[in-house]
């Protein structure tokens, strides 16, 4: 078929083609999705099913999927808290599971 | 002092898991608007993918800043907020230039402007050559999906020239039986290509 050489052409026409498409898959039964989620190997009856990526679990995997975030949490909300320098070093002194005065070891140690 | 108080419930919920919770959409609800989300993540700029669209489509409902009309079903409703979102983000996308400029204009001195012809020329309203480019590669991947198919490429020709489908019947030369097989067949393929891994869009 002809195709005018104007320069908003494609933009129009994969506009046109979009629309029409959406309009098939508003009108697909819903057995058809899930006979096509069954083709690719999918169970959309379970919760997991890979068919569900992105809808009820993220597409990508996020830092929070590997590492525990809570301490790094807790630390950020310290971080920002409204206290002053010295409470925080205080604080910090008084978490210290060592005395910080040294103390000389006896012969029974060595 | 005042202290932050850690939250009750750590975990995000995704729009689209609150939109279930609500009986909003149900699970095969949530795998049509997935596939209507891609194809529509078609050309768009690589920093909008379809997640995007469709998480924000749902957010506008679930928090009211669109409301569906009375007789519409929740799905369509949806397909079109996802329409006019994927407008919006070529809209800004193309005003990028345009809000530029306009800051520039409002920064300097009215005199200063007329001296340079730059700014005394009108904008052009037609799509950049980036986003014809994209298109133009979007069309093709399209026409690559249905390759096997020679009444499909016909069809997918008329609907982007927009025409009607007893136009591209004419045009093409196909019975309506055919025609109809056709669009089945290209539904059920966009089926498979919505709900495959989403490494792509």
């Amino acid at each position: 078929m002809l195709k005018t050489l104007a320069p908003e052409w494609p933009v129009s026409a994969l506009t046109r083609v979009l629309d029409a498409l959406e309009k098939d898959l508003l009108e697909a039964p819903d057995e058809e999705i899930l006979q096509a989620a069954k083709d690719l190997g999918m169970n959309p009856e379970m919760r997991g099913s890979a068919a569900f990526q992105g809808l009820k679990f993220p597409a990508k995997p996020k830092i929070s999927d590997f590492f525990n975030l809570d301490a790094w949490n807790a630390a950020t909300a310290k971080q920002v808290a409204l206290t002053t320098r010295v409470e925080r070093k205080a604080d910090s002194m008084k978490a210290l599971p060592l005395p910080l005065s040294p103390s000389r070891k006896d012969t029974s140690d060595k | 002092m005042p202290q932050i108080q850690p939250m009750e419930d750590s975990r995000v919920i995704m729009p689209t898991e609150a939109a279930l919770a609500v009986k909003l959409v149900t699970d095969v609800d949530l795998l049509r608007l997935k596939t209507i989300a891609r194809l529509h993540a078609r050309g768009l700029p690589p920093d909008v993918g379809w997640e995007d669209l469709l998480q924000e489509a749902i957010s506008r409902v679930l928090v009211g800043s669109r409301r569906k009309p009375e007789g519409l079903p929740m799905v369509a409703f949806l397909a079109g907020v996802i329409r006019s979102l994927r407008a919006e983000h070529w809209r800004r996308a193309l005003g990028g230039t345009g809000h530029k400029q306009a800051a520039w204009i409002a920064t300097t001195p009215a005199n200063s402007v007329t001296e340079d012809p730059q700014y005394l020329e009108p904008h052009d309203p037609a799509p950049d050559p980036e986003r014809v480019l994209s298109a133009l590669q979007e069309l093709s991947a399209i026409e690559r999906l249905f390759r096997d198919d020679p009444t499909a490429l016909q069809i997918i020709d008329g609907l982007a020239e927009g025409l009607s489908a007893e136009q591209i019947r004419a045009c093409a030369g196909i019975s309506k039986i055919h025609y109809d097989t056709a669009r089945r067949r290209m539904r059920r393929l966009l089926l498979r290509e919505g709900l495959t891994s989403c490494s792509r869009h």
